[in-house]
């Protein structure tokens, strides 16, 4: 935080982190909730610079945004809760995007900076997220897990309000919360190729930047630091972000960024562990 | 609304004295200084006491006294029964108030605050998520122990020795008894056999639903607190609200 600003900055300023605080726990609930378009029609900012990143890649764009975040995710919603309603037919009648929903990406360990210029907001969260069900992911029994993840996110002052801007996702941990080793499991299921590391987020249906942004936890790396806390700064610029190349909320790009790392054809005889010693065991 | 510096500045600091009055609820809860928290972080004015509510997802206490009883009396007793069987197998460990809790363990943390000051800066209403666990040891070396997780609501009223909860509702979405798979558990078993609902909950003044899990958060977009004006009972956290009422049950707005 600058302390050197304008007495009316600062009040402003600060005004902005509880702003962030705001808009991150009401997407937490609202995403809990099934309920996107409430969420992406109030708080977003419909910029051709608009991002939102997973370890799969980046999105960029309100359009493409917008079709991955709200119109796929309600067409999933409402497909699985047609099908729990198979099986439990007293869920028919209740609003089928948040009936039995209560996945909740807890928020914890907020850092939270505002530009000089007062048009920016960074902030970085950690997320100790539970993400269960009475119907778990079955559709039959009860179930679910915990998620750990972390979180780089960008607002813009644009039209007098603050604007979601940037939002960038970096799972790091999954896993059961009533059984299991999370680490070895992981590890296990990479061998068997039920998981490749980068894919525990699945992929999104249309993505302009694909490539491999966050790695998920694995035992063969070091930790990602994907989305460094922010630090006092003056703008929002390609040394200050977590999408370079869309820090202008106009639209102009200044990085023609292209995708860190193509997918590559699926190949399942490779093996990532190749390098790894097995155990005598 | 526009506001003078000053009231900003106001606002900006009551939402921080909002947050971390709920963060010292999740820490006393934690250490089970109930006694403590009713005196320290609740109303004490007279009026707002007749109107405080505790509420958990079989319905709601009302009033200090119906609070002071269950929160407080009621856990003591609780706390007392659990220390028998460690007087019975040491006879050193003596049956007393610095005894309770014994071979016990708990964590609410708080996280994920939405909190919204009214306009006319007199209340609060605040939003949040607790991930936390409970231990119970036994004298032969075994233990109980919960994963329990579950969405919490707050009414805050602001009294001369500053914000106070006036309507708290701690509500359970899920319990998973380490050492057992929760896939195990039947869907459709009554809220009123989680284990937690029957260590914690008791019989409320005002039964009725106010969670249900089977449903989730099904309610939460009409019960999320929003920016307001001013305080009214029906958008309140407390008995005459309508948090989780069905669609059906709630007031036309």
């Amino acid at each position: 935080m600058n302390r050197e600003l304008p007495f009316e900055q600062r009040i402003f300023n600060a005004e902005a982190c509880q702003t962030v605080e705001e808009y991150k726990a009401r997407h937490a609930y609202l995403h809990g909730a099934g309920y996107s378009r409430e969420e992406w029609d109030l708080m977003w900012l419909n910029s051709p610079n608009t991002t939102w990143a997973h370890q799969f890649g980046r999105m960029v764009g309100w359009d493409e945004v917008y079709l991955n975040n709200v119109f796929h995710m309600d067409r999933q919603v409402v497909t699985d809760k047609f099908g729990m309603m198979e099986t439990f037919p007293q869920l028919m009648g209740h609003d089928i995007r948040s009936v039995c929903a209560g996945g909740c990406h807890a928020l914890t360990s907020d850092v939270i900076e505002i530009s000089d210029d007062g048009k920016f907001a960074r902030a970085s969260f950690l997320t100790p997220g539970t993400l269960m069900g009475v119907i778990g992911m079955d559709g039959h029994h009860r179930g679910g897990f915990w998620l750990w993840e972390r979180y780089g996110s960008e607002f813009a002052y644009v039209d007098g309000k603050w604007q979601w801007f940037h939002e960038q996702v970096c799972p790091d941990l999954a896993g059961d919360y009533d059984k299991g080793n999370w680490a070895h499991d992981r590890y296990l299921d990479y061998l068997d190729r039920d998981l490749t590391i980068g894919e525990v987020g699945g992929r999104p249906a249309q993505l302009t930047e694909p490539g491999l942004i966050h790695a998920d936890y694995s035992i063969t790396q070091i930790v990602q630091d994907t989305v460094h806390p922010p630090v006092p700064f003056q703008t929002l610029d390609d040394d200050n972000t977590y999408s370079k190349g869309r820090t202008d909320p106009t639209g102009e790009i200044t990085i023609q960024a292209g995708p860190a790392t193509k997918f590559g054809p699926y190949n399942p005889d490779e093996n990532p562990f190749a390098h790894v010693k097995a155990r005598e065991d | 609304m526009v506001y003078t510096n000053e009231e900003r500045i106001d606002r900006i600091w009551d939402r921080e004295n909002c947050v971390q009055l709920m963060n010292r609820h999740a820490i006393y809860y934690s250490n089970d200084m109930r006694r403590a928290e009713l005196d320290d972080l609740w109303v004490q004015d007279r009026e707002n006491q007749k109107t405080a509510s505790l509420a958990y997802n079989n319905g709601y206490y009302v009033g200090m006294d119906a609070i002071s009883q269950h929160y407080v009396v009621e856990r003591e007793q609780q706390l007392y029964d659990r220390l028998k069987p460690y007087c019975q197998a040491d006879p050193s460990v003596e049956s007393c108030r610095e005894n309770l809790g014994l071979g016990a363990s708990a964590m609410h943390t708080s996280t994920t605050p939405l909190i919204y000051i009214a306009d006319d800066g007199k209340t609060a209403r605040f939003q949040g998520y607790q991930l936390g666990y409970q231990s119970v040891g036994s004298p032969d070396g075994t233990a109980e122990s919960y994963l329990e997780f579950g969405l919490v609501y707050a009414d805050l009223i602001r009294e001369e020795g500053g914000w106070k909860i006036w309507h708290l509702v701690l509500e359970h979405d899920h319990t998973v008894e380490v050492g057992h798979a929760y896939a195990e558990v039947p869907v459709l078993r009554p809220d009123s056999e989680d284990p937690i609902i029957q260590m914690d909950c008791g019989t409320p003044t005002v039964q009725r639903t106010v969670f249900d899990p089977f449903y989730g958060w099904e309610y939460i977009w009409q019960d999320m607190p929003r920016p307001y004006e001013t305080y009214r009972d029906v958008d309140g956290y407390g008995p005459n609200g309508n948090l989780g009422k069905p669609y059906y049950e709630r007031e036309r707005r």
